[in-house]
């Protein structure tokens, strides 16, 4: 499972350039939020399938993207359920559903370095307002090094407490989960500065 | 030029972790040993401007690392204990060209020494490849191949051993005596540091050997293990 990394090809989406597709994924995301109706997030979702499809990156990878936020799916579709009906709730599900499945075909077709090259472009012309471009596009992009980290993290936490005879409830593995994830960050952000990443 | 400790102390806090150290180093293998809390690894992190001294001067090449840190970090790199800490960027061929860049060479020129630095480890194979998904081994050479596109005159182990079984350890060790840099190795690990020219030991943050591998290990072992 390689969710976020890139994933060599040689399909449309992998050809396109990185602008185009953050610019489409950033409009998809506003017509998603937009529309509130079943039948036409259906047909959006639809439309996301058969561009994945398209991008030949296997349906594993869509599956493996949508596991990994599976408890907090549920959470939010209990919440929904119960404040707003099925409806509401399914709709909710369908967004959130294709929004991270759009973010991960954008991510699974773009290297890191041409999304690094794209988004200091196009942070560029806030640089007179004090923001670094390199920084934030960095900061940004570093997000995909770490989604395997940050799930890593979490199944050695419920592991640890599996192993201590505990439950597979991972609500009471967030605590150890977050502070070693804080203390695993200090020596992420200490091997950047090593590297030549200079502080701000 | 030599690595220079002059008067060097390092407080966290009220906590003194290095006192007063004075040295110089210039011999192409040094070992750092001591045991847990003793600053051998607070030394090593002086050296790459990962730490700045609270007291005192540190300097390479007489570029001191408070002022020229950046410059340092391109001349002496540095290995982390834990490779998976080391690597920032999602690809195995994007990672090994993160240094390079960073430090503003053009991308091709950064691609080309990263490709170089893959190539010599045995990693070009796995250009494409999520880092996350590498073995131990792949990653610790991955972590190496990293440092090496840079090219550095010197480079700092932190505990390259230390999670490594016997065997993986004497192999890390050998890839590390056969290395042309100069190579300074902070270990718990001393009879990997046997062919080493010299090795300090460090007990509660100050210099308490400074010698040749056999009387410093000796020392070592005689008096803390």
């Amino acid at each position: 499972m390689t969710i976020g990394v890139y994933v060599p090809g040689a399909s449309a989406l992998h050809r396109a350039s990185p602008g185009v597709k953050l610019i489409g994924l950033a409009a998809f995301a506003v017509c998603l939020s937009l529309t509130t109706n079943l039948a036409l997030l259906a047909a959006l979702a639809v439309g996301l399938l058969l561009v994945w499809g398209s991008a030949d990156l296997g349906w594993q990878r869509l599956i493996s993207s949508l596991t990994l936020l599976k408890w907090i799916l549920v959470v939010m579709f209990v919440f929904q359920f119960l404040s707003g009906g099925l409806l509401a709730a399914t709709e909710l599900m369908l967004t959130i559903c294709a929004l991270v499945s759009a973010a991960a075909l954008v991510s699974f077709t773009t290297r890191t370095d041409d999304m690094l090259e794209t988004l200091q472009y196009a942070f560029s012309a806030f640089a007179r307002f004090g923001l670094n471009p390199n920084t934030v596009a960095f900061a940004l992009v570093f997000v995909i090094r770490l989604v395997p980290f940050v799930a890593t993290v979490g199944r050695e936490a419920i592991e640890a407490r599996l192993a201590r005879g505990g439950g597979r409830n991972p609500i009471p593995a967030l605590v150890p989960m977050v502070i070693r994830l804080m203390r695993e960050t200090d020596t992420l952000s200490e091997a950047l500065v090593a590297r030549g990443f200079a502080r701000p | 030029m030599p690595i220079q400790f002059e008067n060097v102390s390092v407080r966290f806090g009220e906590a003194v972790v290095l006192h007063d150290i004075s040295l110089e180093l210039r011999e192409r293998r040094i070992g750092l040993i001591g045991n847990n809390g003793s600053g051998k690894s607070t030394l090593a992190r002086l050296i790459n401007g990962l730490i700045l001294p609270t007291a005192g001067r540190v300097s390479v090449d007489d570029l001191d690392t408070q002022t020229h840190a950046q410059e340092i970090r391109r001349r002496v790199g540095f290995v982390f204990q834990n490779a998976d800490a080391q690597i920032v960027m999602p690809t195995v061929a994007e990672d090994v060209a993160f240094g390079p860049k960073a430090h503003g060479l053009p991308p091709d020129v950064a691609t080309a020494r990263g490709a170089a630095a893959l190539q010599r480890f045995g990693l070009d194979t796995f250009r494409e490849r999520a880092c996350f998904t590498l073995s131990g081994g792949e990653k610790q050479a991955l972590a190496l191949a990293g440092v090496m596109a840079l090219d550095p005159a010197w480079i700092v182990f932190d505990e390259p051993t230390t999670m490594l079984d016997r065997k993986r350890a004497k192999q890390a060790m050998a890839a590390i005596n056969g290395l042309s840099q100069n190579v300074i190795v902070v270990t718990h690990h001393v009879e990997l540091l046997g062919n080493f020219e010299r090795v300090i030991v460090l007990d509660g943050g100050k210099v308490v050997c400074d010698d040749t591998p056999a009387k410093a290990i000796t020392y070592y072992v005689e008096n803390f293990t």
